[in-house]
């Protein structure tokens, strides 16, 4: 062997080698795909925005699915499935490869089943997630469940935030509020009647016509529900204060029922305004809301909605309106554009047909309900049960339509619980509508209930700072004679703002008692606003909490 | 209100500031948004983006009441609440600036259909400015508050190094980047030619002058 032939030899060797080590022989070849995923998903689903969750455009996915490919080789035809046990057929995404140390972000956008809409309450479901890939010449698959709650067509969840996440803002509190405009139908053929009736009564108005025609046709529109006796009842009592979800009638159910919260009230004027061809807007402030109206020259109104309680005139609840709209625009509001919000696909669901005579079936007619004509809420609710409602529920016989009765003796006879208003100079807060009226004393108000055992009282004073305003509450209380056994500092929230609360522990002579406080500051004057109530009395905090998620100032 | 858009951030905020926006909509104001953004895309997909956006004081102040604190600012781009997966997330108002900045890592911003990678920008009214290899500069206009203001965003974004055949069609980035498979390392690829050019050498006689 000369020596060509020993280096060619080694060459050999070396270029077999070396091709073979290319080609991935030694170990360092495909290597396998090595899936680590994670999913989010939403805990519920709510019927009334289903749409919502089916359109990409809008963001609202119901699941995201994260695929990691943490080996050393790639993951290939991977597919991810998905489906909702009996609302949601499974779908499929498909994606060809993915590299080592890749990742995969796959967005569910569920096409739910209209029986969604038939939910009257939450119905517990699953969706399912089935992930399948091939590696290493192996198919895999895992699949994973996760519980989702529907809701009902009527559930209204104001925040998706965690209660760990919310700051407790207002604007957090309410961050899920532009799904409010799937709450407003000015397509559905009740409302549509309902307006059109409102035209009929007004003498034929073309409200996209010009503002004189507009203001006429709403006018219409108020009156003939002033005629039947609308009325506005109050929310849950957990509406507000706690649970931050509530049952949101649509405006058919307004129609029907004759009666609504306030949100549920500025939802149906709005479409009503809506279905004449004008357009709406809802406005949310801390414990209220109500409807803007545009007017064809481009004006804006304000609707108190609520007012129709007290059958006031349509031009009286747009007075009362301008006064909401001041007291909205010196606080945190939010206003939603319900065209908009429409053309960006937060739309109503479908709603059940109904017989086409349906609203003289719901008693709805020209003339008003019964022999109530022109009464609105006076005779209604002297019809009512007795609960406080009833006793100054008159001029039921007043044909003209514009009969004044009811007002606020008469608007309660409802079924549901009754409120009183007590507006001050600088304040105003809800009450119940049995109790003797708040009484101002002059740098107090100070209202006490039935039992003598909850009271609720407001400080104020010019230019008090909130020292001053805790020295005035807690120097008052020594000069009682009752004992502050434990104070604990807390935030609290009132008018929508956040403010220095203090919860007391409280001895008299004649118990144990709590006191809750929130001091704070507003247009040069301080504030305490108290109530106080027997130790453990559960119900009594409630209502204090419920009396000052009312507050309002101005 | 496509979140996963080209202006990622600011899209995902001016979400929320819309009803801010709304609540003024009874008087005529002008806003204008002016960002700039540079993506450096890995070989993975992965975006790694800096974002700096500029705001009229208007605008800032409805922000800066939308978003009273930076957490709340933050709280937006979590994963569980996000369309994208972030990693690295770092955002913080710029007062002085009117401003906001952000720099964050974007999971899967690219996503590898086979033959070639797609990076979804959003929206019809990205521009191609100018390219040059693998970087490309877009620019987008966009009205914002029915016509009251208007975003201005300028990006640049850097693709892995051996991408090629780069377009952009309908605010999509479309690149190849073949898949190497491993094993295939070029080092071995050397040896085998280097073996092969030196057995020509001991084996094929040479002309000698």
């Amino acid at each position: 062997m000369n020596t060509r032939m020993v280096g060619s030899a080694a060459l050999v060797i070396l270029l077999i080698v070396s091709l073979i080590g290319y080609v991935g022989a030694f170990g360092g070849g495909p290597g396998e795909g090595k899936m680590d995923y994670k999913v989010y998903s939403k805990e519920e689903i709510m019927s009334g925005i289903y749409k919502v969750y089916g359109n990409p455009e809008l963001g609202f996915w119901v699941a995201k699915v994260v695929i990691h490919n943490s080996g050393d080789g790639p993951m290939t035809n991977i597919k991810v499935k998905y489906s909702i046990d009996n609302y949601a057929p499974e779908v499929e995404k498909e994606y060809p490869i993915l590299v080592p140390n890749g990742t995969i972000v796959d967005l569910y956008y569920p096409i739910l089943s209209s029986d969604v809409t038939k939910l009257s309450s939450a119905t517990p479901s699953n969706l399912r997630i089935k992930i399948t890939y091939e590696s290493g010449g192996k198919r895999h698959e895992e699949t994973t469940t996760k519980p989702i709650k529907i809701l009902g067509v009527n559930d209204f969840v104001f925040s998706s935030l965690s209660p760990e996440e919310s700051t407790g803002s207002f604007y957090d509190t309410f961050s899920n509020i532009p799904f409010l405009a799937a709450w407003v139908t000015p397509s559905d053929p009740v409302v549509r009647e309902f307006a059109d009736m409102g035209n009929k009564l007004a003498g034929g108005a073309g409200a996209s016509l010009s503002d004189e025609e507009a203001i006429k046709s709403l006018s219409g529109i108020w009156e003939l529900a002033v005629r039947n006796g609308f009325s506005y009842k109050t929310e849950a009592s957990d509406y507000w204060t706690g649970k931050f979800a509530e049952h949101i009638m649509y405006p058919r159910d307004v129609i029907r029922d004759k009666s609504g919260t306030c949100i549920d009230l500025a939802a149906w004027f709005a479409s009503l305004a809506m279905s004449q061809g004008l357009k709406a807007y809802i406005v949310l402030i801390p414990g209220h809301a109500f409807p803007l109206i545009e007017l064809p020259s481009g004006t804006i109104i304000p609707v108190e909605a609520t007012a129709i309680n007290d059958g006031v005139s349509f031009q009286e609840a747009v007075q009362a309106g301008v006064k909401t709209w001041q007291k909205a625009m010196s606080g945190p509001h939010t206003i939603i554009d319900i065209a908009e919000l429409h053309s960006e696909g937060i739309v109503p669901p479908e709603l059940p047909e109904l017989p086409a005579d349906v609203l003289s079936k719901w008693g709805i007619t020209l003339q008003g309900a019964g022999g109530n004509a022109g009464g609105n809420n006076g005779g209604n609710a002297g019809g009512g049960n007795a609960n406080n409602g009833g006793g100054n529920g008159g001029n039921g016989e007043n044909t003209d339509g514009n009969g004044n009765g009811g007002n606020n003796g008469g608007n309660n006879g409802g079924t549901q619980a009754q409120w009183s208003t007590y507006n001050g100079e600088y304040f105003s807060f809800d009450y119940p509508a049995g109790w003797d009226a708040p009484e101002d004393y002059g740098g107090y108000v100070y209202m006490l209930s039935p039992d003598g055992e909850f009271e609720f009282i407001v400080i104020y004073q010019q230019g008090a700072s909130v020292e001053d305003m805790v020295n005035a509450f807690e120097s008052g209380l020594d000069d009682a004679g009752v004992r502050i056994n434990a104070r604990q500092e807390a935030q609290g929230e009132i008018a929508g703002m956040s403010v220095y609360a203090v919860l007391y522990s409280l001895s008299t002579d004649y118990g144990d008692y709590a006191a809750v406080a929130r001091y704070f500051t507003a247009g040069g004057m301080g504030y305490a606003v108290i109530y106080d109530f027997p130790k453990d009395s559960q119900d009594y905090n409630q209502l204090g909490e419920y009396i000052v998620g009312t507050f309002r100032l101005g | 209100m496509d979140m996963r858009t080209y202006i990622w951030v600011f899209a995902i905020l001016m979400l929320f500031i819309l009803p801010m926006a709304a609540a003024q909509g009874i008087k005529i104001e002008e806003y204008k948004v002016d960002g700039v953004m540079k993506v450096v895309v890995d070989e993975c997909g992965n975006a790694h983006v800096s974002e700096v956006w500029k705001f009229t004081p208007n605008l800032y102040l409805q922000m800066k009441q939308t978003y009273p604190t930076t957490y709340m600012l933050k709280r937006e781009f979590e994963n569980k609440r996000s369309d994208v997966e972030y990693r690295n997330m770092r955002i913080e108002w710029d007062d002085s600036n009117n401003g906001i900045k952000a720099d964050y890592t974007m999971l899967g911003a690219a996503v590898n259909h086979g033959s070639y990678w797609e990076l979804d920008l959003g929206g019809d009214d990205v521009t191609l400015s100018s390219s040059n290899g693998n970087t490309l500069v877009l620019t987008a206009v966009q009205p914002i508050f029915d016509g009251q203001g208007r975003v201005i965003e300028t990006a640049t974004v850097v693709l892995p190094n051996d991408a090629r055949n780069i377009r952009v069609e309908n605010g999509v980035i479309k690149y190849e980047l073949p898949y190497e498979e491993g094993g295939r390392n070029p080092l071995f690829l050397g040896i085998a030619g280097a073996a092969l050019i030196g057995l020509i050498l001991i084996n094929v006689p040479l002309k000698r002058g």
